[in-house]
């Protein structure tokens, strides 16, 4: 069971790299969604996993052997609620690249980077420098 | 239980809600920010002094005992950090309430800037990996919008790169998390520096701790991980960058202290090695890029890598002096940078515009703003007897007492190459003649006291660095102890 599991989270991860390298930013955004997936599926996988035993203590017992850890799913359940937080951000983020660029290809975000910070910078409709 | 260890974390929050409930009474929310901010920093002052009083203190979250629950510490090192913190955003709160643009009064500004304080506060104060990871991802993506707002091209630019480098940074530091604790079944730092130093080790703890020293690295922008953060601190208005470069790379520069002592050194072999070879390219780099800029903020972001690759270096020794030498210059940059992006904010104001060519004669012009460049600036560089300088003197020492001085010449061809940065910058927008008149004229004082008090506290460190030293020789102390940490921790 955790070594299948162990597999796919490393297929998801590769996966994840290569929609991470392309070029239009939805893809990397779903890239985003992804690896943090596979990273989830990591933190599952390290709880050890066992079928048809629920992680519940005897009465006349202090701990149980095989039972699986149920502290890994507790930490992934706020894993995935950040996630989730963070992919609305990345797809609300893009859009904006959209609506402001004009296009989602990750090599045209390079204008701020030609003389490092400054260059000429977008001026406010007040005409005072924003940035 | 005494809760004192998490009020800075509860005062930001609850200013954070109450500003949001305000959102449509400006001045109002304005008001707000400035008292939670001035209590903010009356707590950390509070936390500090009890700490310091009675030595480190833990609360135990929700009653359940360590390593099981969630562990809150406090020692010298964590609360000097929250006193710095809380300076820093009251500093910024202060010049922000008077000098906010229209995109920042407008928006949700206000408790985003408290919910980024808060993550950093409790960053400082966790004694538990996962909780870690929870605290960055808080103060992250609060800056991530925090560095969008205003919609501008630049920024949305700079908004795309900072959010995909540090989400993979946090994705590499998920990952370690989950293998760390399926290779020891826990995530409380005191235990886990118990199981890491047992004989029989843990299995895959190189592999590890790369994954940790990229999510580290990435988050304290130590090269070649750091690239996103002359965009990302350069395209906001600086005096929001003053909270940003202020605060982010230093919970970076924390967690490599901390877990560097807890986890990594004395158990990586290579940790060390890594740390200072980062350390070395971040500083060249830094202080190359600070040269090469065509604008006042390029330099001084610049400035900011250049600094975390002193800070790199003075951990990587693994030493008690190191370390103490490490939270001198930690503490001392946090005031510094601050206030001189907020001198910078004053200039591109003045001026108008950032560019250094289109500046010129703000020393007649403008002799107290000169003056507070100059102090600032030349603290960066560490001249003496400025602050800067007694931090980087201490690295130095601490440097040659473990036999790495070839990385002194390097440090110090590095700050000879700021110098070289500030004094180019110093004749250009200040010393030579002003070719055009000032934007504007108008200086108002709730702009300018947030600058004096923090070039106050820069003045009373650089004559009587005493007490900074002896501050930072305990938190060093307490850092290193790990016997009392983990008698703290775990009792």
């Amino acid at each position: 069971m955790e070594a299948s599991l162990a597999i796919v989270a490393g297929i998801v991860l590769t996966l994840a790299f290569f929609s991470l390298l392309r070029r239009s930013f939805l893809r990397l955004v779903v890239g985003f969604m992804l690896l943090t997936n596979a990273a989830n599926l990591v933190i599952f996988t390290s709880g050890r996993l066992t079928r048809g035993m629920p992680p519940i203590v005897p009465v006349d017992a202090q701990t149980i052997e095989q039972a699986a850890n149920p502290l890994p799913q507790a930490l992934i359940l706020t894993a995935i609620v950040i996630s989730f937080g963070i992919t609305a951000f990345a797809f609300a983020l893009a859009f904006r690249v959209y609506r402001t660029i004009g296009t989602l290809d990750t090599d045209q975000l390079a204008e701020t980077e030609t003389d490092a910070v400054g260059g000429e910078r977008a001026r406010g409709p007040d005409g005072t420098l924003s940035a | 239980m005494n809760l004192l260890p998490v009020l800075p974390q509860i005062v930001p929050l609850a200013t954070a809600i109450v500003a949001l409930a305000v959102r449509s009474h400006r001045r109002l929310q304005r008001g707000v920010a400035m008292i939670g901010a001035t209590a903010h920093l009356g707590v950390a002052v509070w936390l500090f002094s009890t700490i310091w009083a009675t030595g480190p203190a833990r609360v135990q979250m929700g009653g359940w005992s360590a390593p099981f629950g969630i562990v809150v510490y406090a020692d010298t090192l964590s609360t000097s950090l929250v006193v710095a913190t809380a300076l820093v955003h009251f500093a910024v709160t202060g010049y922000g309430i008077a000098g906010a643009d229209e995109p920042r009064r407008r928006s949700d500004f206000w408790p985003l800037a408290n919910t980024l304080v808060m993550g950093v506060q409790g960053a400082f104060l966790t004694g538990d990996l996962f909780n870690l990871y929870v605290w960055f991802e808080v103060l992250l993506i609060s800056s991530f919008v925090l560095v969008a707002i205003g919609n501008l091209r630049a920024q949305i630019e700079a908004a795309a790169k900072y959010v995909v480098l540090n989400l993979l940074s946090s994705a590499a530091f998920l990952v370690a998390i989950a293998l760390l604790y399926g290779a020891t079944g826990t995530l409380n730092l005191a235990e886990l520096s118990i199981l890491l130093r047992e004989p029989a080790g843990v299995p895959m703890i190189s592999g590890i701790a790369v994954l940790f020293v990229v999510g580290f690295g990435i988050k304290a922008a130590m090269f070649p991980f750091g690239l996103w953060l002359p965009t990302a601190y350069g395209s906001p208005p600086a005096w929001l960058a003053a909270l940003l470069a202020g605060l982010l790379t230093k919970v970076g520069i924390y967690t490599f202290l901390r877990t560097g002592a807890l986890l990594f050194q004395e158990v990586v072999p290579w940790f060390d090695d890594v740390l200072l070879l980062g350390a070395f390219a971040s500083l060249l780099v830094g202080a190359l890029g600070s040269l090469a800029q065509v604008t006042l903020r390029g330099a001084v972001v610049h400035s900011v890598i250049f600094a975390v690759g002193f800070m790199l270096m003075g951990i990587s020794t693994g030493s008690e002096a190191g370390r103490a030498a490490t939270i001198v210059y930690l503490l001392s940059d946090m005031v510094i940078i601050t206030a001189l992006l907020l001198v910078g904010a004053e200039v591109e104001r003045v001026v108008g515009s950032d560019r250094l060519t289109e500046m010129g004669g703000l020393y007649r012009q403008r002799p107290l703003l000169a003056a507070a460049f100059a102090a600032t600036a030349l603290s960066v560089a560490g001249f003496p007897p400025l602050v800067g300088f007694w931090g980087k003197v201490a690295i130095f020492g601490a440097m040659t007492d473990s036999g790495r001085w070839p990385g002194v010449l390097v440090a110090l061809a590095g700050s000879a190459v700021v110098l070289a940065t500030i004094a180019q910058a110093w004749s250009l927008a200040f010393w030579r003649g002003g070719s055009r008149p000032l934007a504007s004229s108008v200086s108002s004082p709730t702009r300018a006291l947030p600058i004096a008090l923090l070039l106050l506290v820069i003045a009373f460190a650089s004559l009587v660095p005493n007490p900074l030293f002896e501050v930072a020789a305990r938190a060093s102390a307490d850092l290193s102890d790990l016997a009392a940490y983990r008698r703290v921790v775990l009792e």
